[in-house]
């Protein structure tokens, strides 16, 4: 910035406050109307209603409860579901180049080969999907699941893709899917919170905490991190030594002080905070009993194939089915690990692939079944994929006599399935052309999967907004139609 | 400026060159009017500027009547001052007006018009650009201030062109809208004094008898009229098509027959209608709500059957798909999609201080949806120890509760004399209770139950027999209870479509079909 010459500094030194605040008026009487007008009504939320408290959605629901299963890394669709033989029959052929020209790949340079499927398909049950090999429990379930294998997304690399299945966005921000839902729902069990997540893996997922974050909406809503080892959730039991009844009266005590802050100041963020306070104190007596795993008989273990005390996928399975028969609304599990490049043993299509594919196969059989012979599974909505697919050509970072095989990232076709709460059975909607590099029927976008959830819990995904920064919100942004056909 | 004589006409015609060549225009137009010079198969571009007539023909709406009021105000001393804008919207009233004229010529090609309304809207849409050209010559001579024969004829001339304004204008307005539009919902007394026949009503069917009902005049017909004769009519009959007589129906339109007998894959006023939504030949067009598929069904049926005008049901095959629908007419339905279920009954909202008095026993009672008055209750918050005034306390809403969950409660047999008086369950949760078979047998007035949850109780196969009568149960879970599959498969003779689950039959044993 250039220093102000004699003249100007003369000229500013006449405009006094009074000009300044004169010229204020139209501005600071405009957003005064607005105000009284009734722009941003959620500046002042009633105080004496629980945020958490249960709601009545937009019309009657097929599904209380969502548990959703991400495979972070993405999850082959060649080598699970989607069978394509004309694309073994050019295994090891150069990729044409209409296939390449315009695409950005994460990591393929200049012109992979193709890279026929590593698995065997077969057709199962009565519905004739293909399920491969890799999957041997999961095929004896076919015929209860919907597949979307035309799945599309804008977003090539983990982080972006797994914000915007979440959050609808690829940036950081927006608040998850989970807590839309709790925030238009409330949540069933008054002593649990409504938006749980488990985590397995080597890692946590690319997105990180911001998968299961509040954004904009008030952090009362953010998903709560389960452990199946350990502290089931961090920073909750009291220390060694501190009755329950100190708590209770440490609590109500920061609350009254919180209370007060709230009459001077009306942020509402206090009220959040207020209620967190009261949560995590059922908690305390709620959460060690949802989560205590040992309880269950052993055919239930057997059935999961659960290790109780290590953490793994199985075991957050049985905790998902576990907190879903005590009401909570959205259990979003994450299994890190997918993401087959074929840069090392654990990144193989022929090695590690197959392990994360042992490690979930049987347990989210397990979970299906076991949910719906307790009747749970007419209400739940289970959902199951990645945040984008791979593709049909070879990745080969490290040269041609590598021993791994790998695919790259792609997001112009993936498959998911969705099972319960109102989706057909048996069902198989979308089509990839014979390679499986894009979808090119009944394509449905991420924004459209995010509409159709909500419209399975009976919420409307256009009327479920909140006002932030001057415009209204919402998970699907301004995107998203139902997928209708799915629909029991 | 006030004038002492009157301008010559040719001094007129040449001092300003638009006036020649707005008269030419007139001329040209007039011409293509009169010899009606409309090719048969109108080219795109045609139709694409065409389409900007309802658009650009507003402009010499707004420009003559602004000229008119002004030229009248100005003789008032006050606005005196007016009259100097007289001219330029003059002119341009004839300018857009001519335009309006030849777009509307292009868009009449298309050929989707009544001839005789057409020619009546036409010729008074030219007449209103020549009337506004006349006005405009007549003022440049001096028309606005002179005494002479010039004063009268400028505003007869102004008067026409207002005249032709308005009655062009409502004829155009018929054209696109049909000549009830203004009428249609005209409100009584003001209906009989104009002479109008009583309102009809929508999509309406009332069929007493379904076997005398003939077809077409009762089914079909009030379909056509409420979903497609808003452009198949005779002041606007899109494809040339009318579909509000029969004698339209039966010539068809512009590509030919619309209906063949018994076929109706080849028919095309059924094949439009299963074309794909965004299939621009799919009818009704433009995102218009499209035809239920009751509705499309019927006219499948209709046609398949001969498309007879003057047959009845009875003289028809009723295939499986047609005959509730059918049913669902007789019973005072529509073709028109509907609730269901216990969605179709008409339910004043819950008491709110019995529904408060509930929650403040630690039940939560929701409705099941915004503006739907039924209820689901569910006891997961209540307290372990459930007394039996907490059951009872749920008596006073019983005709509300729909999705009632008492899972993990002591709810018992004694308990379960409550639910005979719960008409409007849909969705039962009596798993891990202190019930067996004697509660089951209250159920027989739940006749909309869908669900039902008994799984960890002491039910057996003697207590399903008391579900024979429940025909809208769907699902059923009995896993851990002494219910068999022979029990099961006994229920299921009865109640063919229900699932009943007894618990995860065992995996298959897997081998490991990897190889490194």
């Amino acid at each position: 910035m250039r220093p102000l010459t004699k003249p100007e500094q003369s000229a500013f030194l006449h405009i006094t406050r009074r000009h300044f605040l004169k010229t204020c008026t139209t501005g600071v009487g405009g957003m005064a109307l607005g105000a009284m007008m009734g722009c941003n009504p959620q500046l002042a939320p009633t105080p004496n209603v629980d945020p958490l408290s249960i709601r009545s959605p937009h019309f009657a629901p097929r599904a209380k409860h969502v548990i959703f299963m991400h495979m972070a890394g993405a999850p082959s669709q060649l080598e699970l579901f989607d069978y394509k033989p004309t694309l073994s029959k050019l295994h090891g052929q150069e990729c044409p180049p209409s296939l390449l020209d315009g695409k950005r790949f994460a990591f393929i340079k200049g012109v992979p080969k193709m890279l026929g499927q590593q698995a065997t398909f077969r057709q199962r049950g009565q519905s004739g999907a293909y399920v491969s090999d890799h999957l041997p429990h999961f095929a004896q379930i076919a015929d209860e699941v919907t597949f979307l294998r035309a799945m599309y997304t804008d977003e090539f690399n983990h982080a972006p893709a797994q914000l915007f299945m979440y959050t609808g966005s690829p940036r950081l921000g927006r608040p998850s899917m989970g807590s839309w839902i709790t925030y238009g729902l409330g949540s069933e069990n008054d002593n649990l919170p409504g938006f749980v997540v488990l985590v397995s893996g080597a890692n946590e997922p690319s997105a990180g905490k911001s998968a299961w974050g509040s954004g904009f909406l008030p952090t009362l809503y953010q998903g709560v991190q389960c452990r199946s080892e350990g502290d089931p959730v961090l920073f909750l039991s009291d220390p060694e030594g501190m009755p329950r009844s100190l708590r209770r009266r440490t609590v109500d005590a920061i609350n009254k002080i919180n209370q007060e802050a709230y009459t001077d100041m009306g942020d509402p963020e206090i009220l959040s905070r207020i209620a967190q306070y009261e949560m995590a104190f059922r908690m305390q007596m709620s959460v060690p009993e949802a989560v205590d795993i040992q309880q269950e008989p052993s055919y239930i273990h057997d059935l999961y194939g659960t290790h109780p005390g290590e953490a793994s996928f199985a075991n957050n399975c049985l905790l998902a089915r576990r907190l879903v028969e005590r009401g909570v609304r959205f259990v979003q599990l994450f299994h890190w690990g997918w993401d087959a490049h074929g840069a090392g043993r654990d990144e193989a299509l022929n090695h590690g692939f197959r392990d994360r594919c042992k490690e979930v196969d049987q347990a989210m059989t397990a979970l299906i079944l076991d949910l719906k012979q307790r009747g749970l599974l007419d209400e739940t909505l289970i959902v199951w994929g990645g945040e984008f697919g791979r593709t049909p050509m070879l990745e080969n970072r490290t040269g041609s006599d590598n021993p791994f095989l790998g695919r790259d990232h792609q997001g112009e076709a993936f498959t998911m399935w969705m099972a319960g709460g109102g989706v057909k059975k048996g069902f198989s909607f979308g089509e990839t052309d014979e390679i499986g590099y894009t979808g090119i029927k009944d394509r449905v976008h991420v924004h459209d999967l995010q509409a159709t959830i909500l419209h399975l819990l009976g919420m409307d995904h256009e009327r479920l907004t909140y006002s932030f920064q001057g415009r209204d919100f919402r998970l699907t942004d301004v995107h998203g139609h139902i997928v209708h056909d799915i629909l029991a | 400026m006030p004038q002492d004589s009157p301008t010559s006409l040719l001094d007129v015609l040449t001092s300003k060159k638009s006036i020649p060549v707005f008269g030419v225009l007139l001329l040209v137009l007039t011409a293509l009017a009169l010899f009606d010079v409309r090719p048969e198969a109108p080219a795109d571009w045609m139709l694409f500027f065409g389409r900007f007539h309802p658009l650009v023909v507003h402009l010499p709406i707004g420009f003559l009547i602004l000229g008119v009021l002004f030229a009248v105000a100005s003789t008032k001393a006050a606005y005196q001052a007016l009259g100097a804008a007289v001219p330029l919207t003059l002119w341009l009233s004839t300018l857009s007006a001519l335009v309006a004229c030849l777009v509307g010529f292009l868009l009449s090609t298309s050929g989707d018009y009544d001839a005789d309304a057409l020619a009546l809207h036409q010729w008074l849409g030219i007449g209103i650009a020549a009337a506004s050209w006349l006005a405009y010559v007549l003022h440049e001579m001096g028309g606005a201030t002179l005494q002479n024969w010039l004063k009268p004829a400028y505003w007869t001339t102004m008067g026409a062109a207002t005249l032709f304004l308005g009655l062009g204008g409502h004829f155009g307005g018929t054209l696109t809208h049909g000549s009830t539009y203004l009428t249609q919902y005209m409100p009584e007394p003001f209906r009989t004094i104009a002479g109008l026949p009583p309102r009809e009503a929508a999509v309406d069917i009332v069929i007493t008898n379904i076997d005398e009902a003939v077809v077409f005049t009762d089914i079909i017909q009030p379909v056509l009229n409420g979903r497609c004769t808003s452009c198949h009519n005779p002041n606007k009959n899109k494809g040339s098509l009318r579909l509000d007589t029969i004698d339209g129906i039966e010539r068809g339109g512009e590509s030919g027959a619309v209906i063949e007998a018994g076929f109706p894959g080849t028919s095309e006023l059924y094949r439009r209608l299963i074309l794909p939504e965004d299939d621009e030949y799919h009818m009704p067009p433009d995102g218009r709500r499209p035809l239920t598929d009751a509705q499309i069904a019927l006219i499948g049926w209709w046609i398949e059957e001969g498309a007879h005008f003057d047959a009845a049901v009875a003289s028809m095959t009723v295939p499986e798909d047609i005959q509730p629908i059918l049913n669902n007419l007789v019973e005072g339905g529509s073709t028109e999609p509907g609730p269901t279920g216990i969605f179709a009954l008409d339910m004043p909202p819950a008491d709110p201080a019995t529904v408060d008095a509930l929650r403040s026993l630690g039940i939560s009672v929701l409705p099941l949806a915004e503006e739907i008055p039924f209820l689901q209750v569910d006891f997961l918050n209540a307290p372990d120890s459930l007394r039996d005034e907490q059951f009872a306390a749920l008596e006073p809403l019983a005709q509300h509760i729909t999705w009632l969950n008492l899972a993990n409660t002591n709810f018992s047999d004694a308990d379960a004399t409550l639910l005979a008086s719960f008409p409007h369950l849909t969705r039962l949760h009596l798993e891990k209770t202190a019930i067996s078979d004697a509660a089951l047998q209250h159920l027989a007035n739940t006749t909309y139950l869908e669900y039902l949850n008994v799984y960890g109780t002491d039910v057996s196969d003697a207590g399903l027999p008391h579900l024979e009568a429940l025909s809208t149960l769907s699902s059923l879970y009995v896993w851990q209870t002494q219910v068999t599959k022979g029990g099961a498969d006994q229920l299921k003779t009865v109640l063919p479509d229900v699932q009943i689950n007894l618990g995860i039959e065992a995996f298959t044993p897997v081998t490991d079909a990897e190889t490194d």
